[in-house]
């Protein structure tokens, strides 16, 4: 059976190639991307207007011969509205092409600027690497003790590169985190950025003139931002926190920060926040999702991870640290082609267990006595 | 005892012609009686003479109320074709098989009557009224197929579901070995391209073809068949009965299908549940919701060299023909009158008694 399925690929692919052989030059040279789609709106009625340079009968209309005999007659009563029509559509049709051309060439700009942003962090990951194979060694006190904020499993600036490797590029994440700038407009003081990394959500703030500052352990990324212009400092989030006047910030956020520690510094972290936020403020605590496979399958990949965090327990956390209105968001949907069609509700079930969303957020609000 | 629900079913009217579409109306409502509902078939037909006709059509239905018959409340309407869902009724489903493409799709193209005279733009705009008011007022709004929803959304702005059926004849399509010929089944009109099939021929010398169904185009088709010089090696069946189409499908070796934009069409899913794969173009619309290129037939570019090539691979390929026809046999067999005549009363918030 599976072999005779092979066999019909494989004829299919055989027709595919000997028609793609007899195909003409021009249409194999523009085969259309999706996102031309629009271009066709204007395409095809274009195409359809050539069929009518000078007026011509429908087959489908009754005495369609004698009409035409009698078009052919007048003929010469609109040779000038021909000529005009003919024009005109050469100018639309010169229009058509010099805008393909420019999307081309947009597109081909943004895939330099996306391999050029890239390409820069890959650079400073290597950077800081190389500077430290140059003046010290890396710590081998690190195989004793478990991972801890404190005691990272690897020298810092290898785990920079790890971030470049593995981590998606930084617009990626700036994409993803948008989605939480209805959450932190209006806020009652400044927002503060547990593990900000590179600093993609500060930089968020800072174009929607939104008050903010961070604080990472990581100096290589500590030292990105602060060139990017960013106020942040480096060091450990819980302690800086710790240190802010009791109610004097807007909201306390930290994104993939949780997972990297044990459960009592992140219950520390909590009520640290509940006193420094503001009555008003909220916490945005967002992690790894437990609930879907998918997401779990990679969670030990990143040796800095110390244990997933489920929704439940995260939101009870929350809870018990005083923080009220609390949602739980799922986010980062995988693409549609790593799930199961879903044809039934089987398959929505399976859906959610292995490939359910990657990431979820607890959010939750300070009352206001 | 509680009463059934009752439910009208609308739809136009083509006296003498006696369409597909007619049996497929009729088709539905059989199947609503069949389940225990009290369903009935409400029919007018579409004037097409003078291009205003088309709007004094829809006044037509427009001016019907048939919220009850009899002193007995009407629980339900489905509205089917253009303008039958331009009826009133408050509790209003429309399925809708195709919109009046010359004004849409079709515009532009031989295939439509339709100018740029002042009365025919009028009377375009005046068809975009109808339906925006027709199906925005609808309960729900399920299309024919992907192709139809789709051309409902480009157009009209209104968002729809495809909602598909078995073919006519479902439940007595049977399966036979392969045969020595690829069969063309449909109206030998403009838009089907009944002429691609024929002008693949000169591409493949072992093909053979039989083309059944008559039309406009039938002259200038067997013309075309001489010059090409294909004749001997095709047959013509202007009509054939029910029993003899199902032995022709059964016989055949694959099926091809070339229609331009086609809404549905039957005769991909009619292949499948008689066991053989679809040969079909990438344009065909309809079709290409079933036939999955190397899954359940082959979707080739719209041209005669391509199609004769595809004929010409797969004439010899029996295993894989027969491995194509097994699995859209499969995806054809999903479809039922059960899930759709269900969907359907669902959304008039009915339930099959």
């Amino acid at each position: 059976m599976a072999a005779k399925e092979d066999l019909a690929e494989e004829l299919a692919r055989e027709i595919r190639d000997a028609v793609a052989g007899v195909a003409r030059p021009e249409k194999a040279a523009r085969a259309p991307a999706p996102d031309t789609v629009e271009l066709d709106d204007i395409r095809i009625p274009i195409r359809r207007a050539e069929g009518h340079r000078t007026p011509t009968i429908p087959q489908a209309v009754r005495f369609a011969r004698a009409k035409s005999a009698v078009l052919r007659m007048l003929r010469f009563l609109w040779r000038d509205q021909a000529s005009f029509n003919a024009l005109l559509l050469e100018a639309v049709n010169g229009v058509v092409a010099a805008l393909e051309r420019n999307r081309a060439a947009m597109e081909e700009l943004a895939s330099w600027r996306k391999a050029t942003e890239r390409h820069d962090a890959g650079q400073d990951a290597r950077i800081a690497h190389l500077e430290m194979l140059g003046t010290r060694p890396p710590a081998a006190s690190t195989a004793t003790a478990g991972p801890s904020p404190q005691n990272p499993p690897l020298p810092e600036s290898v785990y920079a590169l790890f971030e470049e490797r593995f981590r998606g590029p930084s617009t990626d994440v700036l994409e993803k985190q948008r989605f939480y700038l209805r959450y932190v407009r209006n806020l009652p003081g400044p927002l503060f950025d547990a593990g900000c990394g590179r600093g993609e959500f500060l930089r968020l703030l800072r174009d929607e003139g939104i008050a903010a500052r961070g604080v990472e352990s990581s100096s290589v990324s500590a030292r990105a931002c602060r060139a990017a212009g960013l106020d942040v400092t480096e060091g450990d989030a819980i302690e800086a926190l710790a240190e802010t006047p009791p109610a004097s910030l807007g909201a306390v956020v930290a994104f993939q920060v949780v997972e990297h520690w044990p459960a009592a510094s992140t219950f520390r972290f909590l009520a640290e926040a509940r006193r420094a936020i503001a009555p008003g403020g909220i916490v945005i605590v967002e992690t790894v999702n437990t609930d879907s496979l998918a997401a779990m399958n990679a969670f030990y990949l990143d040796p800095t991870h110390v244990r997933p965090v489920p929704p439940g327990a995260l939101r009870f956390l929350c809870d018990a640290a005083g923080f009220r209105d609390l949602s739980v968001e799922f986010l980062s949907p995988l693409p549609a082609g790593s799930r199961l069609e879903e044809r039934s509700d089987n398959d929505a079930r399976l859906n959610a267990i292995l490939f359910g969303p990657q990431d979820y957020a607890v959010i939750g609000r300070v009352p206001v006595p | 005892m509680k009463k059934p629900p009752r439910v009208l079913v609308a739809a136009v009217q083509s006296p003498f012609s006696g369409g597909g579409a007619e049996r497929h109306v009729r088709r539905l409502t059989e199947e609503l009686v069949a389940r225990g509902i009290e369903a009935d078939l409400i029919q007018i037909p579409l004037i097409e003479r003078e291009r205003f006709d088309l709007v004094r059509s829809a006044l037509v239905w427009r001016s019907l109320d048939v919220t009850e018959f009899g002193g007995r409340a009407v629980d339900a309407v489905i509205a089917t074709r253009f303008p039958s869902y331009a009826v009133r009724h408050p509790n209003k489903v429309v399925w809708i098989i195709h919109q009046y493409r010359q004004a849409y799709d079709q515009f532009g193209t031989p295939w439509s009557d339709f100018t740029a005279s002042t009365e025919d733009r009028r009377t375009r705009e005046t068809i975009e009224v109808i339906d925006r008011l027709g199906l925005s007022e609808a309960r729900r709004v399920f299309a024919n197929s992907r192709t139809v929803a789709a051309r409902l959304r480009k157009y009209n702005g209104i968002a729809s579901e495809p909602l598909y059926h078995p073919p006519p004849l479902a439940g007595r399509y049977r399966t036979g070995p392969l045969g020595d010929y690829a069969l063309s089944v449909g109206r030998l009109e403009g838009w089907k391209r009944p002429d691609l099939p024929l002008r693949a021929l000169a591409h493949a010398e072992m093909a053979r073809l039989v083309m059944v169904g008559r039309g406009p185009e039938e002259g200038r088709l067997k013309r075309l068949a001489r010059e090409l010089g294909v004749e001997a090696r095709v047959r013509w069946i202007p009509a054939a009965d029910d029993e003899t189409l199902l032995d022709l499908y059964a016989g055949a070796r694959l099926v091809v299908v070339a229609p331009e934009g086609e809404d549905l069409g039957y005769v991909p899913l009619e292949a499948f549940l008689s066991g053989k794969p679809v040969l079909t173009t990438e344009d065909a619309g309809g079709p290409l919701e079933f036939v999955i290129d190397g899954r359940t037939g082959f979707v080739v570019p719209p041209r005669p060299e391509a199609l004769g090539a595809a004929l010409r691979l797969a004439w010899e390929r029996d295993d894989a023909l027969v491995a194509l026809g097994r699995r859209g046999l499969a995806r054809a067999s999903e479809l039922s009158w059960d899930a759709t005549i269900g969907t359907l009363l669902a959304a008039a918030g009915l339930e099959v008694p």
